[in-house]
C-alpha cells in the first residue's frame, strides 16, 4: 500500500517536473532555488559567525571585528570554559540534571493523565478536559506564580523550581490526549474485558504502541528544559544551581559575574593573559548548543511529526 | 474481581446507563486513580494561581498574613496608579506593535519560504535547506542574544565590519531604540522560518497532485497554480495560526526581550512590553500591588481576545474554531 502510493508521489513528482518546462517556469523555479539557498545561509551565519570568533584570540577580535574566517585558531577560550574552576561545568550539570529529571516526568505524567481522558470511558470526561483546557485560557499572572513559588511551595533556590513549575501543559496534553485517541479502541476493550487492571493497560500496553507520540513530547520538553533560564532568573540566587543558559544571560549582562566565575586561578593556570570576556561568551554559546546540534539532525523527524500533529487540531 | 463487576465496566462506558455517582467512581477506580496527579498538579499551579489576582486590589503586605492575601484592601487604586503612569501606553503599544510585526512579517516569509520549497525537485537540497532552516528554532533567546551581539556590536559586530568595508559609517545598534523593532522582527523570522513552513509544508503535500495538471492542461504556468492554486488552499492553515496567535497579542515575548535587550534603559521606548514591565515592577521596584493589576488586565484582555477570535471564526466557518 505504503509502496504504490510512493509510485504514484513519484509519477506525480516528475509530471511536475515535466509539466513546466517554459522559460517562465524556469526562471521562477530559479528563483525558488535562489531564494531558499540563501535563506538557508542566512540561518547558519550567526552560528557560523559566533563559531569562528570563539576560536580567535581576543585581542585579534578587537582588532579585526568579527569575520568570516578565523586567521589564526585559538584556544584560549574553551581551555578557560574547560580549566576545573569554572562554573560552566557546573551549569553543564544543573542543565543536564534538570533535562533528565524534567523530561521523564513531563512525558510520564501527561501520559498519566491523557490516557484515562482520552478513553471516553468516564462520566466526567469532559468536565475533566475542559477544567485542563481552561489553564492554558486564562492564568493567575507572574505575581500570583511568583507568591505561590516561593512563599507558598518553598521552592526557591531548588533545583525543583527549574523543574516542577511547567512541568504538565495542556498542549502536550492535548498532543498525547489527541494520539491516544487514535489507538485501536478494540485492543484497550478486549484488555479490559479479560479482567486486565487500568493500571495494566496502560504500562503494558498503550506505552508500548505510543512510541512515536512518547519520543515526540519527550524531546519537545527536553528542549525546553535544555533552554530554560526565566525560571532562573526569578526563583534562583544561588549561583551552584544556575543552568547553562542562565550563566549566558548573566555574561551578556553583568561583566563582573563573568570575571568571578572565572576567577584569578584560571586565569593563572593559563598564564598570564587578560581574560577574554568576549570569546568566553561565544565559547559559551557553542558548548550549549553543542549537543543540540549534534543530536538534532537524527531527531528531527520526530520533531516535525510532532508539529504535524499538533497542528492538525489546536 | 468479580465477572458482574467487570461487564458493568464495560457497560458505564459504552451506553452511559444510569449509575450513582460514587458507583461511577469506584467502578472505573483504577482511571481515575491515574488523573489524580494531573488533576493536583494542574490545581495548584494553573488554579491556585487564580487566588492571587486578589493582589491586584490590596495594598500588598506580606507580614498582614495568608501569604499576603489579608493586606489592606484598596480597591481599584493600583489600576489608577498604573493608568495615570505616562509609561501605560508605550508598553501597550510596544507590545501590540511588536506582536503585529511578529504575526504578519513571520507569516509571509514562512509562506513564500514553504510555496518555494514545494517547487524544489533535488532532494538532497530540499532536505539539507530544511534542516538548517529548522536549526534556530532549536536555540535559546540566550544563544541568540549571544550571536546578535557578535552580528550587531558596535565594536567590530559583524554587520558594521561589512559597512566599514563599503565605507559606510558604523551604527551604534545597542544605543539607538530605533533599530530594535527591525532587529527584533528579524531575529524572530529567523527563529520561527523553519518551524512555520514545515506547518505549510504539511498542508501543501495533503492537496491533490491531480489539480495540478488539470490546471496545466488549461494553460496555468508555474506562477499561476502557485497562487491560485497553492495559495487558496492554506487558507485554513493561515486562518488557525492567526486564530492562535490573537490569543497572545498582548502578551509580550518576554524571554525573547529581555534576553536581547535585558536591563538596557536606552532600548526601552521601543522595546518595553507589558511582560518587562511587570517583571520589572516584581523584582526591581518590588511594587507588587501595580504588577498583579497589570497582569490581571493583561490576562482579562488576552482572555477576551481567544474568545472572540474564536467566536468569529465559528461564525465564518465551523470548521476553523478551535472549539
Amino acid at each position: 500500500m505504503a509502496k504504490k502510493e510512493r509510485k504514484i508521489q513519484q509519477m506525480s513528482g516528475k509530471n511536475n517536473k515535466m509539466l513546466y518546462n517554459s522559460l517562465s517556469d524556469k526562471l521562477l523555479l530559479m528563483f525558488c532555488y535562489i531564494l531558499v539557498a540563501v535563506f538557508s545561509i542566512i540561518c547558519i551565519l550567526p552560528l557560523w559567525i559566533a563559531l569562528v570568533a570563539s576560536f580567535t584570540n581576543e585581542g585579534e577580535l578587537m582588532r579585526n571585528g568579527y569575520t568570516l574566517f578565523p586567521s589564526k585558531i585559538d584556544f584560549t577560550a574553551y581551555k578557560m570554559v574547560f580549566t576545573g574552576t569554572s562554573s560552566i561545568l557546573n551549569g553543564y550539570g544543573v542543565t543536564i540534571f534538570i533535562t533528565v529529571v524534567g523530561s521523564i516526568l513531563t512525558v510520564f505524567f501527561t501520559a498519566l493523565t491523557a490516557y484515562p481522558l482520552s478513553l471516553k470511558v468516564l462520566r466526567h470526561n469532559r468536565v475533566l478536559y475542559f477544567f485542563i483546557y481552561f489553564s492554558s485560557l486564562f492564568n493567575g499572572g507572574l505575581v500570583a506564580n511568583y507568591i505561590l513559588t516561593t512563599q507558598f511551595l518553598k521552592l526557591g533556590n531548588t533545583i525543583w523550581v527549574l523543574i516542577i513549575p511547567g512541568c504538565l501543559s495542556a498542549y502536550n496534553f492535548f498532543l498525547m490526549c489527541n494520539y491516544f485517541k487514535t489507538l485501536p479502541a478494540s485492543v484497550i476493550e478486549s484488555a479490559r474485558i479479560d479482567g486486565a487492571k487500568d493500571v495494566y493497560i496502560f504500562l503494558k500496553i498503550v506505552l508500548p504502541i505510543s512510541k512515536p507520540i512518547l519520543a515526540t513530547i519527550t524531546l519537545f520538553a527536553a528542549m525546553g528544559y535544555w533552554n530554560e533560564w526565566n525560571k532562573a532568573l526569578l526563583y534562583i540566587d544561588d549561583a551552584k544551581l544556575y543552568p547553562l543558559q542562565y550563566i549566558i544571560m548573566k555574561m551578556q549582562n553583568q561583566i563582573d559575574f563573568l570575571t568571578s566565575s572565572y576567577g584569578a586561578k584560571a586565569l593563572e593556570a593559563l598564564g598570564d593573559v587578560a581574560l577574554p570576556t568576549v570569546t568566553i561568551r561565544m565559547a559559551t554559546a557553542m558548548i550549549t548548543i553543542g549537543p543540540i546540534i549534534l543530536l538534532y539532525p537524527f531527531l528531527q523527524k520526530y520533531f516535525i511529526k510532532g508539529i504535524m500533529i499538533g497542528s492538525v487540531k489546536g | 474481581m468479580s465477572t458482574n463487576n467487570l461487564s458493568e465496566k464495560a457497560h458505564a462506558g459504552t451506553t452511559g446507563k444510569k449509575i450513582g455517582f460514587f458507583r461511577e467512581l469506584y467502578i472505573n477506580k483504577g482511571l481515575y486513580t491515574m488523573l489524580v496527579p494531573g488533576l493536583i498538579y494542574f490545581c495548584i499551579f494553573s488554579y491556585l494561581p487564580l487566588v492571587g489576582l486578589y493582589f491586584a486590589f490590596v495594598n500588598y503586605d506580606f507580614m498582614a498574613g495568608w501569604y499576603g492575601l489579608k493586606s489592606t484592601f484598596v480597591g481599584l487604586e493600583n489600576f489608577v496608579f498604573f493608568f495615570t503612569s505616562d509609561q501605560w501606553i508605550t508598553i501597550t503599544v510596544n507590545t501590540l506593535w511588536l506582536n503585529f510585526l511578529f504575526i504578519s512579517t513571520g507569516l509571509i516569509v514562512q509562506i513564500v519560504l514553504a510555496l518555494c520549497i514545494n517547487e524544489l525537485s533535488g532532494k538532497i537540497f530540499k532536505k539539507s535547506t530544511q534542516t538548517v532552516m529548522f536549526l534556530p528554532n532549536f536555540l535559546s533567546w540566550t544563544v541568540i542574544s549571544v550571536f546578535s551581539l557578535a552580528l550587531f556590536g558596535s565594536d567590530g559586530g559583524f554587520i558594521n565590519n561589512v559597512l566599514l568595508f563599503f565605507n559606510i559609517d558604523p551604527i551604534m545598534f545597542y544605543q539607538d531604540p530605533a533599530v530594535w523593532p527591525a532587529i527584533l522582527v528579524i531575529l524572530r523570522i529567523w527563529k520561527g522560518a523553519g518551524f512555520g513552513t514545515v506547518i505549510f509544508l504539511s498542508t501543501i503535500s495533503g492537496i491533490d497532485q491531480e489539480m495540478y495538471e488539470a490546471a496545466r492542461i488549461d494553460g496555468a504556468n508555474r506562477l499561476k497554480s502557485m497562487y491560485y492554486l497553492t495559495l487558496p488552499m492554506l487558507k485554513p492553515t493561515i486562518v488557525m495560526l492567526l486564530i492562535m496567535s490573537m490569543g497572545s497579542v498582548f502578551a509580550g515575548d518576554f524571554g525573547m526581550i529581555y534576553a536581547l535587550v535585558g536591563d538596557n534603559p536606552l532600548l526601552r521606548p521601543t522595546t518595553d512590553v507589558i511582560d518587562t514591565f511587570v517583571y520589572r515592577a516584581l523584582r526591581v521596584n518590588n511594587d507588587i500591588g501595580m504588577s498583579s493589576a497589570v497582569g490581571l488586565v493583561q490576562s482579562a484582555l488576552g482572555f477576551i481576545m481567544v474568545m472572540t477570535t474564536n467566536a468569529i471564526a465559528r461564525k465564518i466557518d465551523k470548521d476553523t474554531a478551535l472549539f
